[in-house]
């Protein structure tokens, strides 16, 4: 696509993010008019108002943005490094830890920062144990990598059914309104924590652009033109899983993101990670407030999972993905 | 300029190489002669820095294994038997690739995107420039990764060492030539040259020097009229050999 193209999307993407975000601040159980927003915004107190925006709607947005970003990243980076257009974060066991972790922390402690810290310990713990079955020599191999990944999932996934069998029915029910990715729960204190991983890994992250270009080239040839090789997957893995981990326990396992984002961008400004990590970051943080905003306002009362939202418009672009890489093959 | 000193190599147990030497000079093409298995890409990799052997490879009296990636990429350019892009870049973008070493954070300068453009114009590609990269024959592709092989050493070419694992594969004849003659000139201009190559007769017509590869070892090695005989000819690949012809020698084997 031509650069006034390329230049095009990304304006309209920004632009899109901002509307959501405002309409997302505006709409709700209660609607708020746009000057009221940003007098409040401005540090107007306006009473109930003021509450639902600054201690309701904006900490979910916040964190949808910080979500969105983190797992459209982690995805664009998984891919460039493992060469698999169908890799995202949970290849490297994040989500199956860090629901490990959470059921643990349901059924022993009682409070929402042992679920965080818990499941992010597990998250990180599962993928670093992928990390290591898949490296050979210091180095990541892909294919072990993603094997590995599959068979500890399968692990997590086990343990998790089996507190899941043993539990009480609440506890249950909390795990699987966790497990399927909500913002309900999320307040500031959790989106400093999540944003205090997130940011130096994004930044580590978004340092390896020129690197994760020449490494879809294949591990051989990224060396052969200058690459670090070693260096590289070691710092496009670690930050991923720590986004990732750092996102999943603030707000469960929401899956597809970091599969579908990166493709739209590809589609839209060619392969270069330069383009395309910016605008997965953008379109990352729209689409997680959009289905925010949708789930809620959908059903107030109950609003639906993100994670299910997720999945719903996942599951077919997966197919999609899948049908248009045999076409290629 | 190439040292290869006494360099053994063994996958798991199997011993592909055994103490190999041999050295190529400034402005030298080699052309590595060898059967399906004989080491040829082991070699190939071993020398770009890629595997590590028992011996040494010293390019420029420096261990290339002392060498940085970095170091590696300023001083030497790797064609290896095949690559895979599984995302699709444009033809100028990958070729564009080749001047990694040579750009700052934010990519590559014009200059550099200069370089490029030559690159594609010296193997022929002018004019696809846009193209996607997966859209292209698989003779298409070969070209555009030569010439991002090319892009990383075409601005200063003297003094550097070209590696070209079967640079001729999947080309028809009139390319395969064409190739061989890039490799040439790039000798001409200061460079060395070592190719994996199948075809008997590009040896002959291009190279200074061949080398031979049997049995893991380095069964032949010298200067392209000596070595290229019938004799070796037949004892490397088990087959009759003649070679007919005065200017352009053709080799016969049955």
């Amino acid at each position: 696509m031509k650069t006034g193209k390329v230049k095009f999307w990304f304006a309209l993407s920004v632009f899109f993010l901002c509307l959501v975000i405002l309409t997302s601040l505006c709409l709700g159980s209660v609607d708020i008019s746009v000057s009221k927003i940003i007098s409040i915004l401005l540090g107007e107190n306006s009473g109930t108002d003021g509450i639902i925006v600054r201690h309701l709607r904006l900490p979910r947005i916040v964190a949808s943005i910080i979500a969105g970003i983190s797992l459209a990243l982690a995805g664009c980076g998984l891919q460039s490094i493992f060469r698999n257009p169908l890799a995202e974060p949970s290849i490297t066991g994040v989500s199956s830890g860090a629901s490990l972790g959470a059921v643990v922390a349901i059924m022993f402690f009682s409070s929402t920062f042992a679920l965080e810290v818990l499941a992010f310990v597990f998250a990180l713990l599962a993928s670093l144990t992928v990390c290591k079955i898949g490296s050979e020599g210091g180095k990541v191999n892909p294919s072990s990598t993603i094997l590995a990944g599959v068979a500890i999932n399968a692990l997590c996934g086990a343990c998790v059914g089996l507190f899941m069998y043993t539990t009480r029915d609440t506890g249950l029910k909390s795990f699987v309104f966790w497990a399927l990715g909500s913002f309900d729960k999320c307040n500031w204190q959790s989106i400093n924590i999540c944003l205090l991983i997130s940011l130096p890994a994004w930044l580590i992250m978004l340092s390896q652009y020129k690197n994760l270009n020449a490494m879809l080239l294949g591990e051989r040839q990224a060396f052969n033109i200058g690459v670090n090789v070693k260096r590289t997957q070691i710092l496009v893995v670690l930050s991923a899983v720590a986004m990732t981990a750092s996102c999943v326990a603030m707000c469960g396992t929401i899956g597809f993101v970091g599969l579908i984002i990166p493709h739209i961008a590809r589609l839209i400004c060619g392969a270069g990670n330069g383009k395309v990590m910016p605008l997965s970051m953008i379109m990352g943080a729209s689409l997680m407030v959009s289905a925010d905003l949708f789930a809620r306002y959908l059903s107030p009362e109950n609003p639906i999972p993100i994670g299910v939202l997720t999945a719903i418009l996942g599951a077919p672009f997966f197919v999609f993905i899948l049908r248009r890489n045999k076409g290629n093959a | 300029m190439l040292k290869i000193e006494n360099v053994s190599f063994a996958y798991a147990q199997k011993p592909v190489l055994n103490n190999i030497s041999m050295n190529v000079g400034k402005g030298e093409f080699v052309a590595i002669l060898g059967a399906n298995g004989a080491g040829k890409s082991t070699l190939v990799k071993i020398a770009s820095g890629f595997i590590k052997p028992q011996g040494d490879v010293k390019l420029n009296d420096k261990s290339i294994f002392k060498m940085s990636a970095r170091e590696l990429a300023l001083s030497r350019a790797v064609l290896e038997q095949e690559t895979n892009l599984e995302f699709n870049y444009t033809v100028l973008d990958t070729v564009s690739l080749g001047r990694f070493a040579m750009s700052g954070f934010f990519g590559i300068d014009s200059r550099s995107k200069d370089i490029a453009q030559l690159a594609l114009e010296k193997v022929g590609l002018k004019g696809f420039e846009t193209k996607q990269y997966l859209e292209l024959s698989g003779g298409e592709r070969r070209r555009v990764q030569l010439a991002r092989v090319l892009a990383q050493i075409l601005d200063a070419p003297q003094g550097k060492l070209l590696l070209l694992d079967e640079p001729t594969a999947n080309l028809d004849p009139k390319h395969s030539y064409q190739v061989m003659q890039i490799c040439k000139e790039m000798c001409n201009l200061g460079a060395s040259c070592i190719a994996v190559v199948h075809s008997v007769e590009h040896a002959m017509n291009f190279a200074h020097k061949t080398a031979m590869i049997s049995n893991n070892t380095l069964f032949q090695f010298g200067d392209t009229s000596q070595i290229l005989i019938p004799e070796n000819i037949s004892a490397l690949y088990g087959m009759q050999c003649e070679i007919v012809g005065n200017t352009r020698k053709t080799v016969v084997l049955y």
